[in-house]
């Protein structure tokens, strides 16, 4: 186990390292001077505005330079919002963004496994189709739309739910319940397809058909047997699916006016304002390689297997 | 090399020929290819079947649709915006201007002309007059009233109806002050706000909307006269030049018919009819689509192939790359690269086609891995064939299998991310305009939703294409991989 999660560790750093690279590339790359598009200021302030964003240097410098205040945590400063840093303004948009990613996650494991685990028991039942073709739905919906019907539907048309947040105040379960269902029901369908696939494997070996043979009840065989291996495939997805929660949550703040990290990297892209836009990749490069490594060691604990390799 | 079998006859066996005789042996019996095998599994699957004929259906519709629909995706036509599903407006286009011969008439929509050229077309033409009204005043009190486009002196001015404008210019001052709608009569006071002592008003003010109705005669096409047709007088004036907003058309007939245009889904906040901007929109999803998956294919399934077939530390380097690079979240990238360079179809392809192309990669190489201790690998190195044509000609056909699987899944995928970019407002261009894809067809409906949603159908349409599109595409990928893979299927 250890061999496989050094290997992991590893790749940690050399990951975030090309993002960082490949941030700096595009940022380099991108045709037109950053400070294009300001207003005229005259040829002092621009030069001492070049000055502080080491415009004047040559590339491999600003690349050094770039790659030293990183490991520092300066992620240099808003070029948009004049002065102001980049952390800080990451550190503001952060809270409502992971509040968001975890109230995702828990309606999409809960829904997923859960539904996964009753189409596994009643396979090829009508429970089972359904729950199918509902799972196929689900992945065929993209965010934007389930978003704006959930809006419609429960917001204006019923009044069950409100549509929008409120930005800052108290924290409100009732705001986070839309947005979170949107961001968390494609990654349900999804954890529920793997979860029927994986929990079939596991139903269909010997030792469950002993079980059953010895009397034991099928919650109890699933619970203390079957849950361990069928659940492998949902983990290994735990991984990939990091990345596409945050990417999902761009689309999903933009609709429900979440002032979180992704509405602030889109904003920010859209307005060129590279250092935000470059801060923001890297904290959320950050948070997928740390979900990544969590992901892998909860597999090679649950798969003795992977233990020996 | 085997003996051929001994022959019912009871002959000797003849000397070894290269062919075992046929009449000698049971008939052979008739195998079936993998390929007609997963066909078959794959028609049982019953949504797979579905999705199958639901995009195939989207497809012929999204791209032969357009063309034999009469409505342009691309006219505005601001007057028509917002019509919801099954609306039936005039045929009519913006300004019109109709002339008697001998020039043909400009701006005429062809359904107005008459088949053979001749006939009448009916035109109920709402407008409204624009008048200059002159009040002098004397003694603070109005004196007289004259309309300036004639000389008739009015008792009573009576301008209470639909005014656009309404304006006072007082007499060598030259300013211009706005006026409540007003009702006067000679002897009255002036209407207020009116500064006292001015000796002459001049009062701007649009009358009423009423309703005018306009013959036109043809003849080969072109039109030989323009009357009014109002109630009884029938021979009115005949202009010879005649100008329609055609925003205040409010029927056309002829021969006693209507000539309407029917929307059957409504129109968006431009005028454009939604069928038709929607099923064009599936062009440009459609084709991003496939283009981005045949570009993730190309360089997924090379990169693979060779990363397997030369192994060991090829093998772990590129594949090594191959896991570092799956971590980064690649659309962040997409959304920096077009946001900072261009936005052209050709970017789109291959960034959305290099998103994709890390798992199909491993997909080839694991089944290269397994591919290569065949012994006809074997032979084929052995009679001589170089690495580059075992890859292209052995290995790569047997990978079809995961492959077609993993693409048929890809599609929709490339789908998806196309139209979330052009959610975010990034979507893909052509020289200078946005091209309406899918998605931005959704971002447009939200945006037109209207606060309690009176304009569902703007947001519905493209959403219901794009989800059914899609459905039918996982669909497809599902009943594909059940096929291809015994051990997945239902069995």
């Amino acid at each position: 186990m250890l061999r496989y999660l050094a290997k992991r560790l590893l790749q940690a750093p050399l990951i975030l390292f090309t993002l960082a690279t490949l941030s700096f590339a595009l940022m380099t790359l991108a045709p037109g001077d950053p400070l294009s598009s300001e207003r005229q200021i005259d040829a002092t302030a621009r030069q001492a505005q070049a000055q502080q964003y080491h415009l004047d240097k040559p590339v491999l410098e600003r690349y050094r330079l770039w790659m030293t205040d990183l490991l520092r945590g300066d992620l240099g400063e808003s070029m948009v919002n004049k002065g102001v840093p980049v952390t800080h303004i990451l550190k503001r948009n952060l809270g409502p963004s992971l509040i968001l990613g975890i109230m995702a996650s828990v309606v999409a494991l809960s829904l997923g496994i859960g539904s996964g685990l009753i189409a596994a028991v009643n396979q090829q039942r009508s429970l089972d189709y359904a729950t199918m073709a509902l799972a196929v739905i689900g992945i065929s919906l993209p965010t934007f739309i389930i978003g704006p019907l959930l809006q419609l539907v429960v917001g204006m048309k019923l009044h069950w739910l409100p549509v929008a947040s409120p930005g800052e105040g108290d924290f409100d379960m009732r705001y986070w319940i839309l947005p979170a269902l949107t961001l968390g029901l494609p990654f349900a369908a999804r954890i529920s397809r793997l979860t029927r696939a994986g929990m079939l494997e596991v139903l269909s070996s010997d030792f469950v058909r002993t079980a059953k043979a010895k009397g034991l009840p099928m919650w109890r065989i699933i619970w203390r047997h079957c849950l361990r291996g069928g659940l492998l495939p949902v983990v290994s997805y735990l991984g990939p699916a990091a990345t596409m929660l945050a990417t999902g949550s761009l689309v999903v703040e933009r609709i429900f006016q979440i002032p979180g990290l992704g509405r602030e990297f889109v904003q920010s892209a859209l307005n060129r304002d590279y250092f935000l836009v470059m801060g923001t990749v890297m904290l959320y490069g950050v948070f997928i390689v740390i979900f990544n490594l969590l992901a892998d060691i909860a597999y090679a604990w649950l798969d003795p297997r992977v233990r020996y390799q | 090399m085997t003996r051929p079998p001994p022959s019912d006859t009871g002959e000797l066996p003849a000397a070894p020929s290269a062919v075992p005789s046929a009449a000698a042996d049971t008939p052979e019996p008739r195998g079936v290819s993998p390929t007609r095998l997963a066909l078959r599994r794959f028609l049982h699957h019953r949504l797979a079947v579905l999705g199958a004929l639901l995009v195939v259906a989207m497809t012929l519709a999204a791209f032969c649709g357009p063309l034999l629909l009469h409505h342009d995706p691309s006219l505005i036509r601001p007057w028509l915006h917002n019509l919801p599903p099954g609306a039936r407006v005039p045929d009519a286009l913006s300004l019109n201007r109709l002339s008697t011969l001998p020039d043909p008439p400009t701006t005429v929509p062809a359904s107005w002309i008459p088949e053979g050229g001749t006939g009448a077309t009916h035109v109920s033409v709402a407008y409204s007059r624009s008048e200059s009204y002159r009040l002098v005043l004397r003694r603070g009190r109005i004196a007289t009233m004259m309309r300036h486009s004639d000389t008739a002196y009015l008792d009573t001015l009576d301008l209470t109806g639909d005014y656009a404008s309404l304006q006072t210019v007082p007499e060598g001052d030259g300013q211009v002050r706005d006026l409540q709608p007003f009702a006067v009569a000679v002897g009255d006071l002036p209407p207020p706000l009116l500064i006292a002592g001015e000796r002459v008003l001049v009062v701007r003010a649009t009358e009423h909307e009423s309703v005018h109705q306009v013959i036109l005669h043809w003849q080969d096409g072109a039109i030989q006269s323009i009357r009014y047709a109002d109630g009884g007088a029938a021979d009115e004036a005949h202009p010879d030049l005649l100008e329609i907003d055609g925003s205040k058309i409010l029927a056309v007939s002829r021969d006693g018919e209507l000539v309407e245009l029917y929307f059957l889904l409504g129109t968006d906040a431009s005028g454009r009819d939604m069928l038709t901007r929607v099923l064009a929109g599936g062009r440009i999803s459609l084709l991003v689509g496939i283009v981005a998956t045949l570009v993730s294919l190309v360089i997924g399934v090379l990169y693979g192939a060779v990363s397997a077939y030369f192994g060991g530390k090829v093998d772990r380097l590129m594949m090594g790359t191959v896991d570092v690079l799956y971590a980064i979240p690649f659309m962040f990238v997409v959304i920096i690269l077009l946001a900072i360079f261009s936005r052209s179809i050709v970017m789109l392809f291959i960034a959305l086609g290099a998103v994709q192309w890390l798992t199909m990669a491993r997909i080839v190489r694991g089944q290269v891995l397994s591919l290569k201790e065949q012994e006809f690998i074997a032979a084929a190195r052995l009679s001589g064939c170089g690495p580059f044509t075992i890859i292209t000609r052995h290995l790569i056909p047997h990978t079809v299998g995961p492959v077609v699987v993993y693409t048929s899944l890809t599609v929709p995928a490339v789908i998806l991310e196309e139209s979330f970019l052009s959610f975010l407002g990034l979507s893909v261009k052509w020289g200078e305009t946005d091209l309406s894809s899918w998605g931005l067809l959704v971002n447009d409906g939200i945006e037109a939703l209207g606060d309690g949603g009176q304009r569902w159908w703007m947001l519905l349409v493209p959403a219901l294409a794009l989800a059914a599109t899609l459905f039918g595409l996982n669909a497809i990928g599902d009943g594909l991989r059940d096929a291809f893979d015994p051990k997945h299927a239902k069995v």
